[in-house]
């Protein structure tokens, strides 16, 4: 007895030791200051690597902004639904983007080039109720998806940018599901058939991993009577789950809590190292920062303000955005000088970028041309081509330039105007601090330059929604937004600036060589040719440049700390899927 | 003075005697004991009227006499401060963004000076240079197994940013305008908001008041129901609503802050004539034939001078917080204009970094707030009748 | 007094339509997106089809109106996606009940006896300090005050959480987290009430029933509890009234600030995301709250005092 109780005793010294170790590691940002002369070389022996042996809990602690549904056909935000698993998953491998087969057994195949698709899925899968998911799940998901009653946000997935098969008739009404080119041909296969081939990385990066499978017992109980909605994924009881982690805990606005799910084939692959993802809805910038910095968050967006402090911090990692942020310029507004190719283009010369980037973003990189520096075109970074870079210079802010531009435009519209000064409108949005003074810096800067008597700027704040909305009825001059781009494939999302585009913002933009650019390397004869779709990329480009109808200003790559216990798969940012959350691991108690 | 006259007027005088005379009384028999002056005495100093009244017994309470001077005196910097500063409220400097205060004499004492506590990372620290004015102390930080230099540093970030020729007295905003000047033109614009919005609803407020109050009956259900519909619109959807469709400007806080804000001047106007519609002084009136205008605005109105001062005060630093609580949402005032309501919800944001944006603007709208609040009470005081004398 | 509950709640019926009414054609002056940025124009069109957004005024107007006597108060458009309006409140108002009957429990009795305190003890030094926090208390905004409250309790001290506990059921810890919020939600109220009480009670105190009841040998304290403080307390279901009904319908600077999932933060976010169905649904709630509070306070008029007679002409009858 007495043995058994020094044991006890020995066991329980260890743990207490072992315990303030722990504890020691991870409040070493709170830790007392060590001085730097006497105490200094002490420092390395504290923290004795306990990192690998790290067995706790691993829970991350996540904020989140609201959390509006867990509907898949509904939402849009595909980086945090990882409750839901799809065909084909991105992950981070070796520091690169992989694809990795997910519910699908394989990757894809395409025996005609990219026309029809079959996908073998793998056997044994399940949904979080038990229930099994196969093909014929995924078949029942895309029909849902683009019912026609239902109308569905996401349906735009499955023809946009990649067409299948008479997929937006089916969507509109005009045709039966058996024409649609979405096939079960058995329980483990699927087949898809699309309208124009598709390039394997475009297919994977849309239909693969863009369509998570609902699952048909639920999605019907929470349908009306008339079949014109559901509310699957609303409430916690209406999601079912079928990815890496399960949704075990959902408030709406308040928190939620995934557990992951050992059955996932991919877990069992061993890709997932957390035991549990839990994120708290928190609208308040400055309540995340201080919680952050109180150790209790396990990552914060940093802002501009704290960037200076943070720069050089070890827990700071940059993303990389591929869309560019600037301001639509209507050549088509009923205000006179904005139909001159030569005030617009002063605007764009004239909006002091760098200025904005370093004083108002501070983290944000400014950029003189439309196509961001995250956009991959093959395997290059467009932005790093000869092409591209003659562009960003040519482009490129210059004061002389656009008061040269503005005297032209000038001298031609002056008259037009009371007392020759030249009012001009500039639309930011409404409750967004940086965008404001963003907003006068650009009015104070162009003020300035082209001369208070003889040009103002006036501001005007709108909520994002409604000034999109006036952007579509050409209502405005200039106006802040962004055209969100797809990072493999920017020729796709070039198509919002083409003539046929049936919901465009209006800036009067026009072009018949652009548009055949862009049919041409989307579905014509350079579709598979990577250097002319570049070529074709920078033309298109320039042409927008060249007419002014959008000003870039800068690409928001935003900054995020990571807690110390916090390991990421990968320091490098990757395209669609970051830091892949799904792969973050944890190294020590909180 | 009226009160002597009567006096006079009462002494009995000659009839009576003329009365004797006629029933052959000689007058001489008699002898006049009675002392027809006035031995009273005629009370000196002048009539006290109602506002006299009032002024007086406000005189003599401190407190609101102070808030008195306080009120005028932010009013007066709201019109002539930013004519004090060398800049104006949008001239930037974008390279000068969120310097602390900085204020020429003060600095010398080590208080305002433009420093500020940073940690910083070794290598920042020694880009900055001697921007550093001393080390509060230094520490290492282990990441990762990894040791990082760190020190806490009093960063004067005058010279950092390269401001040293400058004093902004009340620090910068973030792309580098004065705050000072940014503050006064700020209140300026709270102010005339507050005002304007409250003048029109004590307006409004009264004339709808003392008709639905004077009327009764059908008159008052109906308007009483109208303003049941308006009260009803929650405030806050209503002042969105409004502020999206017309755009933020100052013209539309004024109308979003009258919209609603007329109906608690017109509860208070119509309780007055409730009160007073039936007292016997209104009732005589009524039966000598004088007409409602007469009733209204004559006998029952004056009554409610003094709550109609008193809420209406009271009402100005509301009408303020009302605009600060819609900046807090992004729906305030058109930029590059600011108000208090702007400058706080642009400083509540960075509270904890840069607390000066947030310390000045909301140490003018509590000095407001408390002003207009002890101006009032003051003035409630004086204008109420019961406390006459005391 | 029947009649009268019937006549008011009829009025208030008719009220609550002609605010609905309102409320549609005013949300539609918004320009607005029912699709959300950057979708495609398939999808948009088919959206506003959807939503009848693509048929006349009018046709609207009737459309609505028949789906709301049937009590189909339709579903979110943008901001919670095919979710019904109704259950959003619905799941909403437990949180916000929950928080703000304790914010009551604080603000009343402090506010009352801070009130008390001022009253009895005017022109001293108590006075002073309370008018003190009373001032602080008005003229510090709400959203300052509650950051502050978070910056120096959770992040400087850490005392409390800095955020409220939503995860389980009731239990100590998520008390603890509620002090801070209902704190900053009990800030505003606790100095409405202690100014009015003190206005109430010094005026009862220095009225003629007060010298006559102390005249008649009432001691003081008898004196001022039995007469002086009834009497004050009347005028102040004025104020507490509205203000739980208020409470009610949330705050949306504290749910930012302290990560409370209430119903105060719908107004502003669902105007703005032109949630149409969910705005009116949101208006709606808020008009019933604040009609009912008003017919409460008056009934309580009535009830309290009994000289207070309601309607009645230009001429007492």
């Amino acid at each position: 007895m007495k043995k058994f109780l020094a044991v006890l005793l020995a066991l329980a010294m260890i743990l207490a030791m072992a315990a303030c170790g722990n504890s020691n590691a991870g409040n070493e940002t709170n830790a007392p200051a060590t001085e730097p002369n006497g105490n200094g070389e002490q420092a390395p022996v504290v923290t004795d690597p306990v990192v690998d042996e790290y067995t706790g809990p691993k829970d991350y602690r996540a904020w989140t902004t609201s959390r509006a549904t867990f509907n898949p056909h509904m939402y849009t935000n595909s980086k945090i639904m990882m409750n839901y698993g799809t065909l084909v998953a991105a992950m981070s491998v070796n520091d690169e983007l992989a694809w990795i087969p997910h519910h699908a057994a394989e990757l894809p195949v395409s025996n005609d080039g990219g026309i029809t698709w079959t996908i073998k899925m793998r056997e044994g899968l399940t949904f979080s109720t038990g229930t099994t998911l196969d093909a014929t799940d995924y078949e029942y998901s895309m029909k849902m998806l683009l019912d026609p009653k239902l109308v569905n946000k996401n349906a735009t997935y499955l023809f946009d940018p990649v067409v299948i098969l008479n997929a937006k008739e089916y969507f509109q009404g005009t045709c039966e599901w058996e024409d649609v080119g979405i096939k079960a041909l058995s329980a483990n296969e699927l087949q898809i058939t699309l309208q124009y081939a598709a390039s394997e990385i475009d297919f994977l990066s849309t239909i693969c991993s863009l369509i998570w499978p609902v699952e048909e017992e639920t999605y019907e109980a929470c349908m009306n009577e008339d079949r014109t909605s559901t509310t699957y994924g609303t409430t916690l009881d209406t999601v079912v789950s079928s990815g890496m982690f399960y949704l075990t805990e959902w408030v709406t606005d308040g928190y939620e809590k995934f557990v992951r799910n050992d059955n996932d084939p991919l877990v069992k692959e061993g890709y997932v190292f957390l035991d549990s993802y839990h994120a708290r809805y928190i609208s308040q910038n400055s309540t995340r920062a201080e919680m952050f910095w109180a150790g209790e968050l396990d990552n914060h967006s940093l802002t501009g303000d704290d960037y200076v402090q943070y720069k050089n911090d070890p827990r700071a990692h940059s993303l990389l955005s591929a869309n560019v942020w600037g301001f639509f310029m209507n050549g088509a507004s009923s205000n006179p000088i904005m139909q001159s190719q030569d005030f617009r283009n002063a605007v764009h010369y004239g909006t002091p970028r760098e200025r904005i980037c370093a004083d108002v973003y501070k983290l944000y990189p400014a950029a003189p041309a439309i196509v961001s520096t995250g956009i991959y075109t093959g395997d290059v970074y467009y932005r790093t081509t000869e092409r591209a870079q003659a562009i960003a210079e040519k482009y490129a802010t210059s004061e002389e330039k656009a008061l040269d531009l503005f005297e032209k435009a000038y001298a031609e519209y002056a008259d037009q105007y009371p007392n020759g000064k030249v009012s001009v409108e500039y639309i930011y949005f409404e409750g967004q601090e940086d965008q404001k003074r963003q907003a006068e810096i650009l009015q104070e800067t162009l003020e300035n330059l082209f001369g208070k008597e003889r040009f103002e700027l006036t501001l005007r704040a709108m909520p994002p929604a409604s000034a999109y909305d006036a952007y579509r009825a050409g209502d405005y001059d200039l106006g802040l937004g962004v055209r969100l781009a797809n990072n493999f494939n920017p020729w796709a999302t070039m198509n919002v600036w083409t003539t046929t585009y049936a919901d465009p913002y209006q800036t009067g933009f026009a072009s018949e060589e652009f548009d055949q650019l862009q049919y041409n390397s989307m579905y014509g004869d350079i579709a598979t040719d990577m250097e002319a779709k570049i070529e074709a990329l920078a033309r298109m480009e320039e042409l927008l440049l060249e007419y002014g109808a959008f000003c870039p200003v800068m690409q928001n790559d935003n900054c995020v700390m990571y807690h110390e216990r916090i390991e990421l798969i990968s320091d490098v940012y990757l395209p669609l899927i970051g830091f892949n959350a799904n792969q973050y691991n944890i190294t020590a108690a909180p | 003075m009226s009160k002597k006259k009567q006096i006079k007027l009462e002494v009995p005088e000659t009839p009576d005697l003329e009365k004797i005379t006629q029933e052959k009384i000689d007058a001489g028999m008699f002898e006049n004991v009675a002392d027809d002056t006035i031995h009273d005495q005629a009370i000196e100093g002048e009539a006290i009227g109602f506002f006299k009244d009032a002024w007086m017994r406000f005189k003599k309470n401190k407190s609101s006499v102070v808030a008195a001077f306080i009120i005028l005196f932010i009013v007066f910097m709201a019109i002539f401060g930013p004519m004090m500063s060398p800049y104006h409220f949008r001239e930037q400097h974008t390279e000068f963004g969120t310097l602390p205060p900085r204020v020429p004499i003060l600095e010398n004492f080590g208080i305002f000076d433009g420093t500020m506590q940073m940690e910083l990372f070794e290598a920042d620290a020694i880009e900055m240079g001697d921007a550093i004015k001393s080390i509060e102390r230094e520490f290492y930080w282990t990441y990762k197994n990894k040791q990082y230099k760190k020190v806490i540093a009093n960063v004067d970030m005058y010279k950092y940013t390269g401001a040293e020729d400058h004093y902004f007295i009340f620090g910068t905003d973030n792309i580098g305008r004065d705050l000072f000047v940014r503050l006064w033109r700020g209140t300026r614009i709270s102010l005339l908001i507050g005002f304007v919005s409250v003048i029109i609803n004590c307006v409004i407020g009264v004339v709808y008041g003392s008709i639905s109050g004077y009327y009764g009956g059908k008159v008052d259900m109906i308007m009483q129901r109208f303003i049941e519909v308006l009260g009803g619109v929650p405030f806050l959807v209503m002042s969105i609503l409004f502020i999206m469709v017309l755009g933020a400007g100052v013209q539309s806080f004024i109308l979003v802050l009258i919209l609603t804000g007329w109906i608690g001047m017109s509860r208070m106007i119509r309780a007055q004539f409730y009160r007073y519609k039936d007292y016997e002084y209104v009732m005589a009136s009524r039966t000598m034939g004088a007409r409602d205008r007469v009733l209204i605005f004559r006998h029952i109105l004056p009554n409610a001078i003094g709550p109609i001062i008193t809420q209406a005060t009271f009402a100005v630093p509301s009408a303020i917080f009302s605009e600060s609580f819609l900046s807090y949402l992004g729906l305030g005032i058109q930029a590059p204009e600011p108000s208090i309501g702007v400058l706080l919800a642009e400083g509540q944001r960075v509270l904890t970094t840069s607390p000066h944006l947030t310390l000045f603007p909301a140490l003018i709208i509590s000095l407001l707030m408390l002003a207009f609040n002890m101006f009032g009470n003051g003035l409630r005081d004086a204008f109420d009748p019961r406390m006459r004398g005391l | 007094m029947l009649k009268y509950i019937l006549k008011r709640i009829a009025a208030m019926v008719l009220t609550l339509f002609i605010i609905l009414s309102l409320s549609f054609f005013a949300i539609r002056l918004i320009p607005g997106d029912v699709a959300g940025e950057n979708a495609a124009p398939e999808i948009k069109a088919a959206m506003e089809a959807r939503y009848h957004l693509d048929k006349p005024l009018g046709e609207q107007y009737v459309i609505f109106l028949k789906n709301f006597l049937s009590l189909d108060f339709g579903e979110s458009m943008t901001l919670y996606p095919r979710r019904p309006v109704f259950a959003i409140i619905r799941d909403k108002i437990p949180t916000t009940l929950m928080l703000n009957i304790f914010s009551l429990c604080l603000t009343i009795p402090v506010g009352l006896f801070c009130g008390i305190a001022a009253a009895l003890r005017k022109n001293t030094i108590v006075d002073y300090a309370i008018s003190a926090m009373v001032v602080f208390n008005v003229s510090v905004p709400s959203f300052v005050f509650a950051t502050l409250l978070q910056y120096i309790f959770a992040y400087k001290l850490g005392m409390f959480p800095f955020l409220l506990e939503i995860e389980g059921g009731f239990s100590f810890s998520k008390f603890w987290s509620m002090i801070l919020p209902v704190l900053a939600l009990s800030f505003g109220g606790i100095a409405t009430i202690t100014r009015y009480m003190r206005a109430e009670l010094f005026e009862a105190l220095n009225s003629e029933y007060m010298l006559l009841s102390k005249s008649k040998g009432l001691s003081n304290v008898q004196s001022t509890l039995r007469h002086a403080l009834r009497n004050s307390f009347i005028p102040l279901c004025n104020v507490i009234i509205p203000m739980f009904m208020n409470l009610l319908g949330g705050s949306m600077v504290v749910e930012n600030i302290f990560g409370i999932p209430g119903i105060g933060s719908l107004t502003s976010a669902s105007i703005q995301t032109s949630d149409y169905y969910l705005t009116i649904a949101v208006l709606f709630f808020y008009s019933v709250i604040s009609l009912t509070s008003m017919l409460l306070v008056d009934l309580s008029y009535g009830i309290v005092d009994p000289r207070i007679r309601i309607g009645g002409g230009k001429v007492r009858e």
